[in-house]
């Protein structure tokens, strides 16, 4: 077994665990923000009792929840009701296996990483599915065919969003789209098409994850909570923290399409670097060897990782801006909107910027980026 | 036994157990995951024959979009309450399932070892190497790649993909035809019709 587990495997599978641990405490604190920043816009104070300003409510929360007494309905279909919610989670999960979150700062570089996170948001979707159907109740029940619906509608005008940056850079790599904004292959042409398309992204990804809007599936003044109704403690916690994960991962991708990724490009200067010497990895002294790898964000690793998180957290503040905004929709217009008015405004997207990148032409990313992949693994391989 | 070839063997033995309790599942909710379960391990051995294309478009196509139509068919016609697990309609269906199953799994490994696709030697050792036939210097020219595909998919099958695109329409067509509910339109232009007399009277009376 001992192959297995080489240096690069186990570096692999610390960096994993990093990337849950970051992941489980980002989900723990936006359910805070979340409350915070939404009594704000509803002029009141929020959770502010629990530690410093209410700092520790995630920490009581979490408590709460793990105590709850578990309830399991006795006609429910045992395997699948325990199946649902992990497969939503781990789901959400694996999506950033696949996002590159800074330079060469990644858990992979998968040549069809878009694809696969687009599969990966519909195997979100299976949990919520089976979760409503296992429970054997009419909400959850209801609730599941709604999220069904919606998902199918939704998933197809997701998908043809993402085609614009992969038309721009002709990869389906998501570092590729990160080399749209080096300054000397943008356009601010590309402005053009890529702006309304990250918007209509923007949208369909709340459909997706079931966020303010269109969050249907669990409409309580029609069906209670919808799917997950019966779910109760931790395993209702994991529906929730499926969802948070999955708005972080689609306002990742948003970042990656439109927001200029980990890099910072202001058209004549480019700060992409700005600290980029800065930091090391940890000393040699320490013998981590290889090992290593998994903690440090060396060099340009640290200022590109620290850019996308701004990034990130302004849209993650977006989309909390947005549920405080927008009543939800009701179901025949969410299916309008998702099929009458999102989808041809997609294609007509898709149109503009096959004529765009006709005129302009595509980025010629890939050899660049694989020449980094490339020199990344040598490293790595040398180190060894 | 290296990495690839301990996962080509989960893969190979979680998705034989999948196909077969797919079929044997009385839950046609069951048999659907049990053909996601099957459709997930497909993905890994595309991954293993380094064909990442094949790998993610049975993954979204299939494991995601398709499956998911057919889990909210399967679950549109199987409340929960009512419990109505499938029974074989055919006596003795297993007999001619069985049979059919062997003639395809013949005609499949007909076809794989004249193809000399297959090394008979390394099958014998367990180790699954089909060898990517054509494989380009060029990984932009390989199938397995999503560039290779599109320019073959456009070029070498543009008439096949053409054609196949028709049929599919034809197909979605006929679907909007069966699905069309001619009595709720009826109903419309009959509402629309009593609108414009209503109208009509309204006018007349203020006039």
């Amino acid at each position: 077994m001992a192959e297995i587990f080489t240096p690069q495997v186990v570096n692999l599978i610390v960096r994993g665990g990093l990337m849950i641990f970051v992941l489980l405490t980002t989900f723990a604190y936006l359910t805070y923000t979340e409350r915070r920043i939404l009594s704000f816009f509803q002029w009141r104070l929020g959770p502010n009792r629990v530690g410093p300003q209410g700092l520790l409510q995630p920490l009581a929360d979490g408590v709460k929840t793990a105590l709850k007494q578990e309830m399991v309905p006795r006609k429910a279909d045992k395997v699948l009701y325990f199946l649902a919610p992990t497969l939503t989670l781990s789901a959400s999960f694996t999506t950033f296996a696949l996002i590159p979150v800074g330079e060469q700062v990644a858990l992979s570089s998968v040549p069809v990483a878009i694809l696969f996170f687009l599969g990966l948001s519909s195997m979100a979707a299976y949990g919520l599915i089976l979760a409503g159907w296992s429970s054997q109740s009419k909400y959850p029940f209801l609730g599941s065919l709604r999220t069904c619906a919606q998902v199918i509608s939704y998933e197809l005008a997701l998908g043809l969003c993402l085609l614009v940056p992969i038309m721009i850079t002709g990869s389906l790599n998501i570092n590729d789209f990160g080399m749209m904004y080096r300054s000397e292959n943008w356009n601010w042409a590309y402005l053009v098409v890529l702006a309304p398309a990250a918007i209509l992204f923007l949208i369909s990804s709340l459909a997706e994850t079931g966020r303010t809007p269109f969050d249907l599936p669990e409409c309580e003044a029609e069906i209670v909570a919808g799917y997950h109704t019966e779910y109760s403690s931790m395993k209702y916690a994991m529906f929730p923290m499926g969802e948070y994960i999955a708005m972080v991962a689609m306002s990742a991708m948003v970042v990656h399409m439109l927001l200029g990724g980990y890099h910072m490009n202001l058209g004549f200067v480019d700060l992409t670097y700005w600290a980029g010497t800065w930091t090391a990895g940890p000393p040699e002294a320490w013998g981590w060897g290889a090992y290593g790898d998994a903690i440090s964000l060396t060099g340009k690793g640290f200022s590109t990782t620290m850019t996308f998180i701004v990034k990130l957290f302004l849209l993650i503040f977006t989309f909390m801006w947005i549920r405080a905004t927008f009543p939800r929709l009701r179901y025949d217009q969410l299916m309008r909107f998702g099929w009458k008015w999102l989808l041809p405004a997609t294609l007509v997207l898709i149109f503009a910027t096959a004529i765009l990148t006709a005129i302009i032409g595509p980025v010629q990313a890939p050899a660049v980026d694989s020449a980094a992949q490339a020199a990344m693994e040598v490293t790595l391989n040398a180190r060894h | 036994m290296d990495g690839q070839l301990l996962a080509w063997w989960v893969l190979a033995i979680v998705g034989s157990l999948s196909a077969v309790m797919m079929v044997l599942s009385r839950n046609p909710v069951h048999s659907v995951l049990y053909l996601v379960a099957n459709f997930l391990t497909l993905v890994g051995i595309y991954f293993l024959l380094s064909a990442p294309m094949m790998a993610v478009v049975q993954f979204v196509v299939y494991a995601g979009a398709i499956m998911i139509l057919f889990l909210f068919v399967v679950m549109f016609f199987m409340s929960p309450e009512a419990r109505r697990w499938l029974r074989p309609e055919i006596k003795s269906q297993w007999v001619f399932g069985t049979l059919l199953t062997v003639m395809m799994l013949t005609v499949v490994y007909i076809s794989l070892f004249t193809s000399g696709r297959v090394n008979q030697g390394e099958l014998e050792m367990g180790r699954p190497t089909i060898a990517m036939a054509g494989a380009a210097e060029n990984p932009r020219e390989e199938l397995g790649h999503p560039a290779g595909l599109g320019v073959r998919m456009f070029s070498y099958h543009a008439l096949p993909f053409e054609i196949a695109g028709l049929l599919l329409l034809a197909a979605l067509l006929g679907a909007v035809l069966v699905a069309r509910d001619e009595r709720s339109e009826g109903r419309q232009h009959l509402a629309h019709e009593f609108e414009k007399a209503e109208e009509a009277v309204a006018e007349e009376v203020q006039a």
